[in-house]
């Protein structure tokens, strides 16, 4: 009996997927997400106070938001807290993921203590860590401990070592996900590749440079993404550490949308701040994804 | 082994109406019932849970069900949502998004002025809980800001209770060798207030009682009035008052601090008291009035009505809400809220009441009249009282200047009512 190969117009038709497939999800997608959302961003062209009545406004919100000092200091506080934690978070991830690569007892050990952070709620990582920043701390107590009282100081008081505080708590606690995602990458790397160049004389910088690197791309991919959107939507561990002190030295824009909305009741102002938010992290994950995507090897 | 029988028919139809007859007749009980919803920050419940009871014993037919929040900003969303409880805290006068006229100017608190007690608010303290001459809030207690002095480490210093702005100084300088002199939480925003307030009431109010007033016609401004009370507030800083550690300190790491003798002031609302109390019960603590004036005869004592209690306009229940805060400001009744709040109550204002913690010095200042509103029940808007507590976390930090801040508040009290 002969095998008839199938058209590629019979392929494509097999493969489509009927319009009434994906009808119901998307409507319902529509209904719980997009239509909100955007009918939430409309108050941002109004003066909402979040009770009574609104008139719409335009684009006032949204020029005031221009020329906010709070709002231009609070975007860049977010900018500079996501670019450093993605950094950190990622040389950090690597490290470690190359360090714990290898099946061992010890490192069935290791990986999951260094994963346990990301499992609890930011609020509480917040919590613990404000108390090892507080004078009184264990960070403060270490320093004395071993003789360098002189590096004693109120972490999270001071304006220059606030951020930078909030941003080691967020690579404590995101570090281990980074790993994880860097050891499944490396592991799908066949070992024949590396066997090989070191038999052509590859040195073991070169492979990492030509071989796990590049190998390694779509997991960079994940890496860099997800932390960077997640430093951008930075809130609660600020709110607990910080409030955005000392003055406004670690204010984020989740922050300050959280207190225009709620403490001065300028829903719309806050809801133009959401909308900036919103379009800060598509445009800069769309960046990132084009960019790091062309690096990628096809499969 | 069991043997498991079916139910018959009678036996069905004897639970149903049993259930039916149970659940008809709780659903008649309830109905003749009300439930009253209420909903106040959390450092009030003890005072509010006592009240409560109170009242529910005087009135079985009304269940009041109290929730607390540390966030009360909260309360605002519930407006929002048309869940408002039927008892709101409200803040007195305009400088929160829950104040007394942000909420009366949206309509959504029911006009109170009919009350018998309406009529018998002090007249220092009304246009705090007035919106266009209405009374909305019913103000159950008042607070003050005052100073706490730990005697162990006043007499280990050698030093006595400073009574003016250069007695501080001068124990700040003689006691920082050996300890702190000055607890305070500068990592959180809300304690900047309890000096800076008392600076201002010393300085700017004591020159011009009318301050507040000329600064609403334009007459006075935060740049032409409150210079001083920053320039004190730094002399404190550099004179050693407050430790090195000061910025990462919380409010209640200052309160353990002062407690525990291991700082000798402490500034804040009376409402602390019992809190230092609690962490060294055995402490002799001295209350006294802040000296915000290198004369003593000018230290003035920030003072004014706490959150109060409102009625939603919103409300289904609004006779019974009616009913529980005229329970409220029943004297004995208030007195007792009061006690447990540690706060001066509502009903004996006028009459320069005893103190929580009886303190003579600052009776003095009540019986005389030298006190200052609370600094912000008189601005026009809610953005004023973060600018102030961010710019002088700032000012500290060195991130800004007295000028800068003075026109940022300036500007920010510019914005009027909103």
């Amino acid at each position: 009996m002969t095998a008839v190969a199938p058209s590629p117009a019979g392929i494509r038709r097999a493969l489509q997927v009927p319009w009434w497939f994906v009808a119901l999800p998307l409507g319902l997608y529509g209904l719980v997400v997009i239509y909100p959302s955007l009918a939430g961003a409309l108050y941002a062209f109004t003066d909402w106070s979040g009770i009574g009545a609104f008139r719409w406004i335009g684009l006032a919100n949204f020029r005031a938001v221009m020329i906010d000092d709070e709002a231009v200091s609070s975007l860049g506080n977010t900018v500079v807290l996501a670019l450093s934690t993605t950094l950190i978070q990622n040389m950090l991830g690597l490290s470690l993921a190359l360090a714990l690569n290898r099946r061992t007892r010890l490192n069935s050990v290791l990986r999951p203590l260094f994963l346990a952070p990301a499992l609890l709620a930011p609020v509480v990582v917040g919590v613990i860590w404000q108390y090892i920043y507080s004078p009184e701390g264990a960070l403060n107590a270490i320093l004395s401990a071993v003789h360098l009282d002189a590096l004693r100081r109120p972490w999270l008081g001071l304006a220059d070592t606030a951020i930078w505080s909030v941003a080691l708590t967020v690579v404590w606690q995101f570090v281990g996900i980074t790993m994880v995602i860097y050891i499944a990458g490396l592991q799908a790397i066949a070992p024949e590749l590396h066997e090989a160049a070191a038999i052509d004389g590859s040195g073991a910088l070169r492979r990492f440079r030509d071989i796990t690197l590049p190998l390694l791309a779509p997991a960079i991919t994940v890496n860099v993404l997800l932390p960077f959107i997640g430093g951008l939507k930075l809130f609660d561990q600020i709110l607990v550490m910080t409030a955005g002190g000392p003055g406004y030295a670690t204010q984020t824009v989740a922050l300050m949308i959280y207190r225009q909305a709620f403490t001065f009741g300028a829903f719309a102002y806050s809801t133009a701040l959401a909308v900036v938010l919103t379009v800060l992290v598509a445009v800069a994950a769309m960046i990132q994804l084009a960019a790091l995507r062309s690096r990628e090897m096809p499969a | 082994m069991t043997v498991q029988r079916k139910p018959s028919w009678r036996q069905v139809i004897g639970v149903a109406a049993f259930a039916a007859v149970a659940i008809g007749g709780a659903s008649v009980a309830r109905a003749q019932g009300t439930t009253l919803t209420l909903m106040f920050l959390g450092s009030y419940q003890a005072a509010n849970e006592q009240a409560i009871a109170g009242f529910q014993k005087e009135n079985p037919d009304i269940t009041i069900k109290a929730s607390y929040t540390a966030e009360p900003q909260s309360i605002r969303a519930l407006f929002t949502t048309g869940n408002a409880p039927d008892i709101p805290m409200v803040y007195p006068g305009d400088g929160s998004a829950i104040a007394v006229k942000q909420l009366a100017r949206a309509g959504l608190l029911e006009d109170l002025s009919g009350e018998a007690w309406a009529k018998s608010v002090s007249p220092s303290f009304i246009q705090s809980v007035t919106f266009q001459d209405k009374v909305y809030v019913l103000p159950t207690g008042y607070s003050y800001i005052a100073m706490y002095a730990n005697d162990e480490v006043l007499k280990s210093v050698g030093a006595a209770v400073p009574r003016s702005f250069t007695d501080l100084l001068a124990f700040c300088d003689k006691a920082k060798a050996t300890t702190i002199p000055m607890a305070f939480g500068l990592k959180e925003q809300l304690p900047v207030l309890f000096p800076g307030y008392a600076l201002a009431a010393s300085t700017a109010f004591a020159d011009n009682a009318r301050f507040a007033e000329d600064q609403a016609t334009g007459k006075a401004s935060f740049t032409s009035g409150y210079r001083a009370s920053m320039e004190m507030y730094l002399q404190m800083r550099d004179h050693g008052c407050f430790s090195k550690d000061a910025s990462g300190n919380s409010n209640d790491d200052a309160l353990r601090q002062v407690a525990g003798g291991k700082a000798g002031l402490y500034v804040g609302v009376i409402n602390y008291l019992p809190l230092i109390m609690k962490y060294n019960p055995d402490a002799k603590i001295i209350q006294a009035p802040f000296p915000g004036n290198a004369d003593a005869a000018k230290v003035r004592l920030p003072l004014g009505p706490t959150p109060g209690y409102g009625v939603s306009a919103q409300s289904k229940n609004k006779a019974a809400a009616k009913k529980f805060i005229a329970y409220l400001q029943r004297p004995e009744v208030n007195r007792a809220w009061a006690l447990a709040a540690a706060q001066l109550a509502g009903a004996d204002i006028d009459a320069a009441p005893q103190t929580p913690g009886n303190s003579e010095a600052i009776r003095e200042l009540l019986v005389a009249k030298r006190t200052v509103l609370y600094l912000d029940r008189a601005w026009p808007n809610a953005r004023i009282q973060p600018v102030y507590m961010a710019g002088v976390q700032q000012l500290f930090a060195g991130q800004t200047t007295i000028e800068a801040l003075l026109k940022r508040l300036d500007d920010a009290y510019a914005l009027g009512a909103q």
